[in-house]
Order: structure tokens, then C-alpha cells, then sequence
């Protein structure tokens, strides 16, 4: 008889067996709870390559284990993991019998995550979406912490941007070409159908794709990996939507080898934590999988999530000390109804079939085609040929009197301030008293003027991309020897993005004129092969293109296993091909506008490799480098996609470097792990549009943007490097049996590395103007707190509940600041013939004005807790309450500075005021909210 | 049954269980939503309960060139009088300005715009949106500014002494919208006949019916950068004739929505409000609809430019010396100086300035003859430049005269025609030094020996009339 030692990891009961002949290790795999068999659960002997599944009885054999002592991980989605140490001789068969799983009940929690990441508010200004959806369901303390108590402050992990992580469905990317960036709203609400996920950190090495620096996440939706079962939930928050059902079904594998999976959910909400934020979303998913015989099987998986949400505006400190931090702009009343002007309307369905190929034992092949169409909109009013109807529109609030100056007197001198003379003060009185009166949409103003009017002043419109994404691939997945497993894949993606304005509501009015009515002669049509057109509902007008892109990629990876080592080596080779094709012959524009642009091929390639030293069993050395280039976006290779063919001119691949090196202490009671990291990414391109004044003497031959310096850009930033570094410190200790504590810590330094080009696409000077470098070296990334601490005590009682507290701190969050406003037009007076700098600008002052913002930091306290009962056999009900944010801290999650005023003087002059007129837009953080979920399992 | 048929029978009722269930998860709830359907609201006007006291005639009559506040007799009965919005910011060629007209009954109790104008500035673009074409208004008159300028009456705010812009965040309390909107047809003049226009009709929508623009505002955009005016606009011509005896400048903005718009050569009517600036009235239409020329042109098409028979672009001149060109006249008619040959950039030209001629001076340069019978459809074109010009007034100026009997010394007692109001000149708000094309002159009504002569004014004594003229490329055409 040999002796077993097992873990306290959790309140765990392990039934003792032992040996007969063969060295082979089998047991059998209960719900703890329902008492059922637990099918599909992965046991792994580490350090072996042997994986196992449990069959339908819950049954899992390893046939032929090493000798010695082994480590036994059993481990499912929704269950807390057991690991087993296990002494085995030789010829033993080592039956460990019943082992129970318990209910993992915190994994409740990752359902009330989904209201973080859907909160994009940042549509026009990428890049400030958290990654928690990345992370949800990664089982490490620290992506835990970063998901479920950061998440929530738009933390990021590495203060990377989910452009260089890489989420995958069964294998088949679902990063956009667009941006690069996942669109999480494809599957938002299937939360139990998307719970079979793998994960990487960083540039670890995943079996599915070479990835980047940020990490992977592998969806599978294989039907016959789902635990049979139904599943009903219902629930309730405050957040960006209020009620939510869900329900799910997974019928396991049948005799005759069929197996399907379904699942619906809706979520929906008249009004969400902010003012006028309703929300709408309906989502189906439905997989099936039929298994041909031992070696083959196919799988169908189809799904369709449609989205429709209002969207809040991001406000001055002068919008919000009026109005309050739920204000929201974008929407009005209309007839009793609240109606937001900015809908994000999501509908893009994805069909995929899968092959899964058992070549021989070691050696398996996945191969999946998938298409995806469908459509994203965002609405919002047009209002060519009437006032801006939005009610914080600058000339509306006080801020436009008391930054008020005299007309400049002669010279280009500086002008006087009189935002303090009783007239204005007495206008800065009226424009409060009427902006509060006024503070939403006046819907029946426009349908007032669009019906007396005949056609239409303004309308309200959205910005349609419909995209169609075809993709095949295939992943190789072979164990070539004991010691080596080769991973090597191919994608072929093909996309052709139709991007269009489509008028929505003519908003009482009879049609609409598509032209620009800023421009004079040609310049004004939006397409001169159809001059003065109007248009009507559902009528493309505005602009009118495709993109085409088509991109493949392969990746090789060999995983050595040698006693105490564990190394692999990755290397990656993509091309990618991008043309626009122009369906509109813009005035502006009318020769290279229309039909199709040169293609533009990248040519990229990775390599990287990572190395583990077990120093004993509970103390492990990590370290993991990578080297890659990176094709840019289709959105940063187009400087004015919308109106012409042109590419960016100096378009390059981006180049990424980076590493990290973790110590890990795997200890029964003990787990935890310091990580140091550091990326340098080279050569960025960043494409931005606003509106600017003040912008100076510009073109080579002295040419004026307009003249008086007001224009609307593009603003295309090229050349820029970024530099993230830091420690990840994440420690969880079991203090008793039931009481678990953890610590986590975050410390980053995310800067800008480079002075950039800058220049600016001007529609009404027909040309792109050159700014030079702006001076953004050493300046913050914006958008996320560098730094975060979490300290958490959760308390798991045997009788199927828990609770769980934490006190979370972030910190240095910065403002996103204008590469516009640090380039030598900052000092050069717009009004002098010369183009000579302000006479009153100093470099003191300079630093003082270019100072970039850095935000307050917060302080949440989450609470949380639930409790399951079992009805009968194989029956259980139960819910789960997370109260985030428990003080209603009121916090901004981020802000961007308005490049409006694009000089010394007028950015001088804005601020000579009480409150800046065209001071930076902030986001906000939710106050206490809540997430209710009940749920009943059969 | 085998062992897979049960299994596919209960595979079957359990699909359909669970369809069920997710039809009631999904489907269940689906009314409490906004749908983002969205009808049309219902757009009821409520006529405001105002007792108008005065007439728009008793504000016109107490009205002097002074801006005056006005005060109610009595101020807890304050006045108020109605009126009706006649011109239209839509277009874009009117710019934070309304033109109203007092309110008359007819016979059958529909309302027309009666005969007196006014205008109300505004700081508020788009006005069109409060204040449409047609809609009856109510203005409230205490705390507003009263003024007879430019031969109309003004009500607004004080601004520098004179009636001025409303504020934006006021004007709202002193003019009230009623729900009636009096139709275009009633609030609209027919003239046929241009010499009747007069003061009477400043203020006032006109239609003008059988006219065209002279064959000098053709060949250009209604807004022509190159023909600008001191306030940044162009003016072109309306005429009713071939022999364009009678013309009104009509005035264009670069925001009108007809900017980029070649100008008609056709005829037909023109819709607009009739203005006043300083002396001379300025028409200005609405949006493009208002210029509706659809008939023929009047004398048939326009002169063709023909080929050159006379050009000089002086590029024989000698920097800094009195210009002695053969064929050329040069004459002072007040003080000594005459016009000088210049050089600037390898361009040669003429120019005269009165900067330290410490007199007065009114200085001719005169063409070589043209024979008009020789050359049939004779067109002139060409080109000048300001500098140092600080006044658009008499006393500083260049004009454009027609010579028709000249012998050969006696300028000022000559025969001669006034074209200046023909002819696109440089203004204060020219570029100094930029060359403005003087548009196409027609010169085919004269016959025998013709000259062109241009006139200098300015005063060396008076630092604010020492601007100067220059004057390049003259090409005579004909055919």
C-alpha cells in the first residue's frame, strides 16, 4: 500500500484506493453537489503531457502513468480545480474512486462582468475599453482581481490595449481587421455557452494561435464539451442594462453520436446607470455536433447576439458640475418617451464548422470554416442646414461669456480678458439658467423645422460598417515524442467591410439634401456622379466605400518537457493585403475618390520563445520573450478613409518587443506570483478626427487652413512608440479552511517613447498638411490606472455559501493628451502675416498649458456573496450578489483633452476663465451598483 | 424500439423542452423596452396672448438717425408691435439678420406684408429656424434700440453707439412667435419696371420680373474671390436691359448656398430684399431658388470677348519714372504729380499714390484711341490694385470713364461715360498690392474713336487719403 497525499486546497474528501497490476490511474468524477457524474472534465498529470477527459459516467483512465510521485489536476468550468499528490509504483493500478468537484460558486460572478466590458464609451476614441473580458475566466489571482475589481476603473493589464491580445472561437480569430480589437457584443449575454475558455497570459504560449503581448482567450464551443444540463437564470441590475434571462441547454452525446448545446438570453433596460441609456439585446446560440466515428466528428456552431444600446456622452467638468456625473447628452424627450440620438446597434451572426480530426492518438487536426456578416451602426444627427442641436454645444454654456476676450488689437498682440465685465457675467448667469432648462435634446424642435421647412434641416443618421468575414483554418496539434508537442495552425481571412452613413429617421421632414453646404461649387457634392441628390429612409448618402482586406497567417510551435523544464520556441508569418474601393465620386476629392485605390501588401513575421524551471514542485520560474511585427489596422491605414483612396503616407508595421519573468509559489496554502514585465512598441500609426481653431500658417507655399484657423481634420499620428513596464504581484492565502485572503498589486509605467509625426488631412484645402514631430516623449498613456492594489478576504462555508470583500485602490490615470497641440503650430500666431510665435508665449507658460492631466485616484469596496441548495437529485437553485463600488465613490475612469483650441493663445485664453469652455471630456465610473443573478440547474 | 430510437425520441422532446424555455427566457419580456420607433410628435402651436399697442409706421415715424432706447409711456402696459418676417437666413446669404414688415389686412381678412421695412440683427445663426419666412412676430420693445440708418429702421441692442446685434440669449424674450404664417405670394413686390425702385422698398421682399445681370457680372461665380467688395462680398448687376441703362448691384455672400453658382446669362425674375448701403442699394436674394432665370437672354447672348486688338501689359516700364508711353495720356488735373511707371518683381505697371505729395490730387491716365467701327462687339478688360488704402469713400478713389470725344488735352471737359459701377475695383478689404480683373466691359454700344481713362483722387495732406492705385494688363477685343 502506498500512501497518498492529497491537497488542502479546498473542503475536499478523497477517497483512499490502491494497487493491483499495471501502472494506470483511474477515479470518477461527481458533482459534490447534484451528485450526478461530471462529464468532459480535463485530468491532467503535470509535467507529463497526459491530459484525460471523463466520459458520460464521470470516468476518467490514465492507461500507462509514470512512476513516482505525480501531481493529478482535475479541473472543469464552474467547479473549483482539485489537485492530487499522488506516490504510484510501478505495475500499481491506482483507483482513486469517487471524487467529488465542488460547485465553483464564485464563478457566478464572471456573469456579472459582461455589463463592464460592453461599456464602450469611448467609440470615437478608441482604445479605452478595459480588457476584463479578456480575463473573466482566467483562473490566476491577479487577472481575477484585474477582471472583477479593476475591471470596473477600465484597468488594463500591462496597460496593454485588447489589440494585442488575441480572442478566438473554437480556434478562428474574432479580432476585427478593422481595429484589431474583439467586438465582445458578437456573443454578450451567452454567458454559459462561451464558459469553456483557455487562456494565456502575455506572450505565453497558447496551442491555438502565436498571439502577441497581452495574452489569449480560446472560446470552445464544441457541443459535445458542454455537461449536460439545463440551466434558467434571472438577473437584475443598475448598471448599463437592469434585467437579464438566460437559459441554456446541453443534451451531452447520444448513442447515435449527436450532441447539441442551445442557449438564448435577452437583457434589456428602459434606462441604465446613466440618464437615457436604454438597452436592448437579444442573443441565440445553438451548436451541434455530430460525431462520424472515432476518428472524425463535425460541429455546427451558429450565433446570433443583436445589440441595441443608447450610448452616454463623455462631459466637461463644467457639463458635470451643472448637470451631474450621470448627465447625458445625447438624448430628449419625445412624446413621453426618452429617445438617445446615439445608438450603438450590433447584429452580426457568426456560422462556423468545425472538423476535428483524431489523425492517431498523439495527433490531432481542427479545421473550421466560419463566415460572419451582418452589421454594426452607430446613429447620430446630421444637422447640415440648421443650429447643433446638442445642448452642450460651447456657445450654449456659461464658460463661452467668462472666457471671453476683446478683439485682438493691432499687431497680433494678446487680447484683453473680458469674461469677468458684468455683461458677460450676466450672459454666464442667463446661459446657466438656460442650459439647465435646455440640458437634453429637443426633438420636437427639429421635427418642428424639418415639417415647416418641407425637407429636411437635420436627421438623425448612423455610421454603418456591414462587414463579411469569411475564414478558414486549421490547427495542427501533434505530440511528436514524450518530450515534444508541435502546434502549428493556418488562417486565411477575407474581409469586405461596406461602410456607409444610412439615414434612419427624416425626423418629419419629406427628404434630404446630400451635399456639404460648408464648401462652395463642386467640393460640396458627396458624390459628383449624382450631384443634389436627396434622400429619403434607409438611403445610403455622405459617404459610400468598401474596404478589402485579405490576410493570412501561419504559426509553428514545438513545446519541449524535459524533468524540471518546460520550453517552447513560436515563430509566425503573416501578409496582409488592404484596398479601398471608393462607391461615391467626392467633389472634394473627384479624382481619387472614386473606384479602387492601390493595394498595399505587410509582410510580418514573430518569433518567441519561453522557458519554466520547476525549482521544486511549489516554486517555479517562469520567463517568456517575444519579437514581432504587426500589420497596421485597416482604421490607421487610411487617413480619410470616408472621402478618398489615399493611404497614410509612411505607413510602416508596427514593431513589438517584449517579456516577462514571474516567480511562482504553488504551496497548498499559499499561492502567489511576482512578475516583472516590459513591451516597447515601435512605429505606431493613430488616426483621429476633430474639429480644431486656431491652427496657423500652414502649407508650403503659406497657404491658410482657413481663415480664420478653423477646420475640420484628420489627424494622422505616425511614429509612435510606446513603453510599458512593471510588477504584477498577486498572493492568495488560505488563512483557514474556509477563509481565503488575497493580495494584489499592479505597478506600471506606460509612457509614449517617441516624438511623432503629426499631420492633418483638411477636406477644405484639399490636401494633408505636415505638423512635424510632436513633442509626446515621456507623456503618459492615457486611459487606465498604472497603478492598483486589491485586498480581498472571501469566507466559502461548507453549506454552499460564501462571501467575499474588497478594498481596491487605483491610481495614476492620465487624460489622453492632443499630439496636435504639442507640434511647433502650438506657438505660432494664426493671425500674425508673418506666422511669427505669440509674443506673450514662454516656455514656462507652455509647460503649465501642455501639462498633462493626471486623474484622482479611487477607492471601491466590492461586496459579494452567494448560496446554492440542492432541490433533488441532480437539481440545484441558487443566486449570487455583487454590490460594487459599495460607498458610491464618484470617480472619472478616464478623459480625452479637445484639440479645439490648437495654440498658445487661445488655449491661454480658454483657460483666463473660472471653467474652460473646451476643457477635456471625461468618463465616468458607475456609483454603487449592484449584480443579482438567480439561477436554477436540471 | 431499440435503444437509439428512445434515445432520439427523448433527444426530440427535449429539444423541444428546451426551445420552450428559451423562447420564454428570450421572448417573455420584450414590451418594457423602448422599440427606437418613434412617431412624429405632436406639434401643437399655442398662440402666446399679446395685445400689440403701436404700429410698426409710429416706431418708423418717432425713429431718428440717433439710436434711442425705448421706453413704454407706461411701463406696466409695455408695447409691443407685430410684424412679419420677410427675408430668410436658410440660404446662408443673410447672416444673423431678419427683415420683417409691418402686417396689413385685405378685403377678405387675409394678412399681406405691408409697406414698411425694418431690420432686426440677432447674434444667433440660422434664425430661419425661430423666425421662418412668413411668421408672424411680436416685439417687445422696452430695453430695445431704435434707429433710422441706411434710409431704415433699425431695432436691436446698443452696439457701439448704434443699433446692434441682439443677444444670444435674449433675443427669445423680445420677439414672440405667433402661430400664424402669412404665405410667401402675400408678403411678395412685383416690379417690372427698375426705375421705380426707391427708398420706400428698403426692407421689403421684391420680385424683379424681366431682368438679367449685365454682361460684366457674367463669366464669373455669383461669389467670385476675385470681386469682393469691402464687406467680402460680390457684387454683380441686375439689369432689365440690353443696353443696361438702369442697374442694382446684387449682393452675394460666400456662405450663400449659390457661391459656387456661374451667374445666369439668362433672364427671368429675381426674388430678394432691397437694402441700402451708404448711397446705393444692394439687392440680396435668399437661397438659389430666388434667382429663377429660365427665359432667354434680353438682346440675345452676351457679347463674346472676341479676339485682342489693343493690349498693354507695361512691361516696358522703367522703375520709378512718369509715365510717357506712346499713344498714352497722362494728366493731373489738381496738384503736380502724374501717374509713374513701376517695376515690382519683373512686373511692370502704373501706379499713383499721393503719399507726400502734401496736396491735393486728381491725376487722368488715358487710353490710345480704339476705332469701335473697325472692330464691331469691342469688350475692354483690366486690371488693378490698392495699397495703403484706408477709406472706400470719395475723397480717395479710382474711377472708370468711357472717352468718347477727347482732344487730346482737355480731360476734364471731355465727352465721357461713368462705368465705375461696371467695373470690379480693389477696396480696403483688398489684399494690398492684389491685381482684381476688372470683369468684362462691354463697349459695343459706341462707335468712332473711344477711349478708356482712369481717374485718380487721393490728398497728400490727409494721411487717410493717400492710397494708391495701380493699374496693369488692358486688353481691348472685338471682332
Amino acid at each position: 500500500m502506498k500512501k497518498l497525499v492529497f491537497s488542502l486546497l479546498v473542503v475536499m474528501q478523497v477517497l483512499v484506493a490502491w494497487s493491483q497490476q499495471a501502472t494506470s490511474i483511474k477515479g470518477t468524477v461527481v458533482d459534490s453537489k447534484s451528485e450526478k457524474p461530471l462529464q468532459n472534465v480535463t485530468a491532467t498529470l503535470e509535467g507529463t503531457n497526459q491530459t484525460v477527459l471523463t466520459n458520460e459516467k464521470g470516468v476518467f483512465i490514465f492507461e500507462s502513468a509514470p512512476e513516482g510521485s505525480l501531481t493529478l489536476k482535475i479541473a472543469t468550468t464552474g467547479f473549483t480545480t482539485k489537485v492530487l499528490n499522488l506516490e504510484v509504483a510501478e505495475g500499481q493500478t491506482l483507483d482513486l474512486g469517487v471524487i467529488l468537484l465542488n460547485d465553483d460558486i464564485t464563478t457566478e460572478q464572471q456573469l456579472s462582468l459582461v455589463t463592464l466590458t460592453e461599456n464602450d464609451l469611448g467609440d470615437d476614441n478608441g482604445g479605452s475599453e478595459s480588457t476584463a473580458g479578456l480575463l473573466q475566466a482566467s483562473r490566476d489571482a491577479f487577472m481575477q482581481a484585474a477582471a472583477y475589481n479593476f475591471g470596473q476603473a477600465r484597468f488594463r493589464v500591462r496597460g496593454l490595449d485588447n489589440e494585442y491580445g488575441k480572442t478566438m472561437i473554437n480556434g478562428v480569430p474574432m479580432d476585427k481587421l478593422y481595429d484589431g480589437r474583439p467586438q465582445w457584443s458578437n456573443w454578450g449575454g451567452l454567458n454559459d455557452a462561451t464558459r469553456n475558455q483557455e487562456f494565456t497570459i502575455g506572450s505565453d504560449a497558447s496551442d491555438y494561435t502565436f498571439g502577441s503581448i497581452l495574452g489569449t482567450q480560446e472560446i470552445n464551443t464544441r457541443a459535445s464539451t458542454y455537461r449536460p444540463g439545463t440551466r434558467v437564470s434571472l438577473s437584475g441590475t443598475n448598471t448599463n442594462y437592469s434585467w437579464r434571462t438566460m437559459a441554456t441547454h446541453a443534451s451531452g452525446m447520444n448513442a447515435e453520436g449527436w450532441a447539441y448545446t442551445i442557449s438564448a438570453s435577452r437583457r434589456w433596460a428602459t434606462e441604465g446607470y446613466f440618464e437615457g441609456t436604454d438597452y436592448d439585446a437579444n442573443s441565440f446560440f445553438a451548436s451541434i455536433e455530430k460525431k462520424i466515428n472515432d476518428k472524425h466528428s463535425l460541429n455546427f456552431t451558429s450565433i446570433y447576439a443583436q445589440n441595441k444600446r443608447g450610448k452616454t456622452s463623455p462631459n466637461t467638468q463644467e457639463v458635470t458640475n451643472l448637470a451631474g456625473e450621470k448627465y447625458n447628452s445625447y438624448w430628449g424627450w419625445q412624446n413621453g418617451k426618452r429617445r438617445n440620438s446615439r445608438d450603438k446597434d450590433v447584429e452580426e451572426p457568426i456560422l462556423m464548422l468545425s472538423h476535428y480530426w483524431q489523425i492517431t492518438e498523439g495527433t490531432s487536426l481542427n479545421t473550421n470554416i466560419a463566415y460572419q456578416f451582418g452589421k454594426i451602426g452607430n446613429s447620430r444627427l446630421d444637422f447640415n442646414y440648421t443650429r447643433n442641436p446638442d445642448p452642450t454645444y460651447y456657445r450654449n454654456l456659461p464658460s463661452y461669456y467668462t472666457t471671453q476676450h476683446a478683439f485682438p488689437v493691432a499687431d497680433g498682440e494678446a487680447a484683453e480678458y473680458i469674461g469677468d465685465s458684468p455683461e458677460n457675467q450676466n450672459f454666464a448667469a442667463l446661459a446657466k439658467t438656460s442650459f439647465l432648462a435646455n440640458k437634453q435634446i429637443n426633438w420636437n424642435k427639429l421635427y418642428e423645422n424639418n415639417v415647416e421647412n418641407g425637407e429636411s434641416l437635420a436627421v438623425l443618421y448612423e455610421d454603418r460598417r456591414d462587414d463579411n468575414m469569411f475564414t478558414a483554418n486549421s490547427i495542427l496539434n501533434s505530440h511528436l515524442t514524450d518530450n515534444i508537442i508541435l502546434n502549428a495552425g493556418v488562417t486565411y481571412r477575407k474581409l469586405q467591410s461596406h461602410n456607409f452613413q444610412n439615414l434612419l429617421d427624416l425626423l418629419g421632414g419629406t427628404s434630404y439634401l446630400d451635399i456639404d453646404p460648408f464648401l462652395i461649387g463642386d467640393a460640396r457634392q458627396s458624390d459628383l456622379n449624382n450631384p443634389n441628390r436627396t434622400v429619403g429612409v434607409n438611403d445610403k448618402f455622405g459617404y459610400n466605400y468598401k474596404l478589402h482586406a485579405d490576410v493570412v497567417d501561419a504559426f509553428t510551435q514545438f513545446k519541449f518537457t524535459y524533468g524540471k523544464s518546460e520550453f517552447y520556441l513560436s515563430q509566425n508569418f503573416s501578409r496582409s493585403q488592404y484596398q479601398r474601393e471608393g462607391l461615391y465620386k467626392n467633389g472634394n476629392y473627384a479624382d481619387n475618390s472614386y473606384g479602387k485605390s492601390d493595394k498595399k501588401t505587410f509582410n510580418n513575421f514573430g518569433v518567441k520563445g519561453g522557458y519554466t524551471y520547476k525549482i521544486t514542485g511549489r516554486h517555479i520560474l517562469d520567463f517568456n520573450a517575444l519579437y514581432m511585427t504587426k500589420a497596421p489596422t485597416l482604421r490607421n491605414s487610411f487617413p480619410n478613409a470616408r472621402l478618398n483612396n489615399n493611404f497614410v503616407e509612411g505607413l510602416e508595421s508596427e514593431k513589438i518587443m517584449g517579456g516577462d519573468i514571474s516567480y511562482i509559489i504553488r504551496a497548498p496554502n499559499l499561492k502567489a506570483r511576482f512578475t516583472g514585465y516590459y513591451s516597447k512598441i515601435t512605429d505606431a500609426t493613430d488616426i483621429g478626427f476633430y474639429f480644431t481653431e486656431g491652427l496657423g500658417v500652414l502649407t508650403a507655399d503659406g497657404t491658410r487652413i482657413s481663415e480664420n484657423g478653423n477646420a475640420f481634420v484628420s489627424e494622422t499620428v505616425t511614429g509612435l512608440d510606446r513603453v510599458n513596464m512593471g510588477t504584477e504581484l498577486s498572493v492568495e492565502y488560505k488563512v483557514t479552511s474556509t477563509i481565503t485572503a488575497t493580495a494584489v498589486a499592479a505597478y506600471g509605467q506606460y509612457t509614449y517613447d517617441s516624438n511623432p509625426n503629426v499631420k492633418l488631412n483638411v477636406d477644405n484645402i484639399r490636401s494633408t498638411v505636415d505638423f512635424g514631430r510632436s513633442t509626446m516623449k515621456d507623456y503618459k498613456q492615457p486611459g487606465m490606472p498604472q497603478q492598483a492594489y486589491s485586498f480581498q478576504l472571501e469566507y466559502r462555508d461548507p453549506h454552499y455559501w460564501w462571501v467575499g470583500a474588497s478594498v481596491n485602490y487605483l491610481a495614476d490615470s492620465y487624460v489622453d493628451i492632443s499630439p496636435l497641440l504639442r507640434t511647433d503650430n502650438f506657438f505660432i500666431n494664426n493671425e500674425d502675416i508673418d506666422g511669427f510665435p505669440f509674443p506673450e508665449a514662454t516656455e514656462e507658460g507652455a509647460r503649465k498649458l501642455l501639462k498633462q492631466e493626471k486623474l484622482d485616484p479611487a477607492t471601491l469596496i466590492n461586496l459579494k456573496g452567494g448560496k446554492s441548495w440542492r432541490i433533488s437529485y441532480g437539481k440545484t437553485v441558487g443566486f449570487f450578489v455583487a454590490v460594487n463600488n459599495v460607498f458610491d465613490f464618484s470617480y472619472k475612469t478616464g478623459g480625452f483633452e479637445q484639440a479645439r483650441n490648437a495654440n498658445y493663445r487661445q488655449l491661454s485664453q480658454d483657460l483666463a476663465g473660472p471653467t474652460r469652455s473646451f476643457g477635456s471630456k471625461y468618463f465616468y465610473g458607475y456609483g454603487r451598483n449592484f449584480f443579482v443573478n438567480l439561477y436554477v440547474n436540471f | 424500439m431499440s435503444i437509439s430510437k428512445i434515445n432520439k425520441i427523448n433527444m426530440k422532446t427535449n429539444f423541444v423542452k428546451s426551445i420552450l424555455i428559451m423562447a420564454m427566457a428570450a421572448g417573455s419580456l420584450t414590451s418594457c423596452v423602448n422599440d427606437d420607433d418613434y412617431s412624429v410628435p405632436t406639434l401643437e402651436c399655442n398662440e402666446p396672448s399679446i395685445t400689440v399697442t403701436k404700429t410698426v409706421q409710429e416706431i418708423y415715424d418717432n425713429a431718428t438717425a440717433t439710436a434711442t432706447l425705448y421706453e413704454s409711456a407706461d411701463p406696466s402696459n409695455p408695447d409691443v408691435i407685430e410684424a412679419v418676417v420677410v427675408s430668410s437666413d436658410k440660404g446662408g446669404n443673410f447672416y444673423k439678420s431678419l427683415y420683417l414688415n409691418n402686417i396689413v389686412t385685405g378685403e377678405g381678412g387675409e394678412l399681406y406684408a405691408g409697406e414698411i421695412g425694418f431690420s432686426v440683427q440677432i447674434n444667433q445663426a440660422d434664425l430661419f429656424t425661430d423666425y421662418g419666412l412668413g411668421r408672424k412676430v411680436y416685439i417687445h420693445l422696452d430695453g430695445l434700440y431704435v434707429q433710422i440708418r441706411s434710409n431704415t429702421l433699425q431695432i436691436g441692442a446698443l452696439y457701439n453707439g448704434n443699433v446692434g446685434q441682439i443677444p444670444t440669449l435674449e433675443y427669445q424674450d423680445y420677439i414672440s412667435r405667433s402661430c400664424t404664417i402669412i404665405p410667401e405670394e402675400n408678403l411678395i413686390n412685383v416690379v417690372t419696371d427698375l426705375t421705380a425702385i426707391n427708398d420706400s422698398y428698403i426692407g421689403r421682399l421684391i420680385e424683379f420680373q424681366g431682368v438679367q445681370f449685365t454682361d460684366a457680372s457674367l463669366n464669373q461665380t455669383y461669389y467670385n474671390l476675385d470681386n469682393l467688395d469691402a464687406g467680402g462680398q460680390t457684387l454683380t448687376y441686375i439689369t432689365n436691359s440690353e443696353e443696361e441703362t438702369v442697374t442694382v448691384p446684387f449682393r452675394t455672400s460666400s456662405f450663400a448656398d449659390y457661391a459656387g453658382t456661374p451667374v445666369s446669362a439668362n433672364s427671368g425674375t429675381i426674388t430678394g430684399i432691397l437694402t441700402k448701403f451708404n448711397t446705393t442699394y444692394q439687392f440680396v436674394s435668399r437661397y438659389e431658388a430666388d434667382i429663377n432665370l429660365t427665359e432667354e437672354r434680353i438682346g440675345g447672348e452676351p457679347v463674346d470677348p472676341g479676339t485682342p486688338f489693343f493690349t498693354e501689359d507695361f512691361e516696358e516700364s522703367e522703375h520709378n519714372t512718369t509715365f510717357d508711353f506712346d499713344g498714352w495720356y497722362n494728366i493731373a488735373e489738381a496738384g503736380n504729380w502724374r501717374w509713374t511707371e513701376k517695376v515690382y518683381q519683373e512686373n511692370g505697371y502704373v501706379e499713383f499714390s499721393a503719399f507726400n505729395s502734401n496736396t491735393q490730387n486728381v491725376v487722368w491716365l488715358v487710353t490710345p484711341a480704339f476705332d469701335l467701327d473697325a472692330n464691331t462687339n469691342v469688350t475692354a478688360q483690366f486690371e488693378t490694385a490698392q495699397h495703403h488704402l484706408t477709406v472706400d469713400g470719395d475723397q480717395n478713389k479710382l474711377e472708370v470713364f468711357v472717352v468718347t470725344s477727347f482732344d487730346g488735352s482737355d480731360i476734364v471737359n471731355a465727352t465721357k461715360v461713368d462705368i465705375t459701377d461696371q467695373v470690379a475695383l480693389p477696396t480696403t478689404n483688398t489684399d494690398w498690392y492684389e491685381f482684381v480683373n476688372s470683369g468684362v466691359i462691354n463697349l459695343s454700344a459706341y462707335t468712332g474713336q473711344v477711349h478708356i481713362a482712369f481717374k485718380y483722387t487721393g490728398d497728400g495732406t490727409n494721411a487717410d487719403l493717400t492710397g494708391a492705385f495701380q493699374i496693369d494688363n488692358l486688353v481691348v477685343s472685338g471682332n
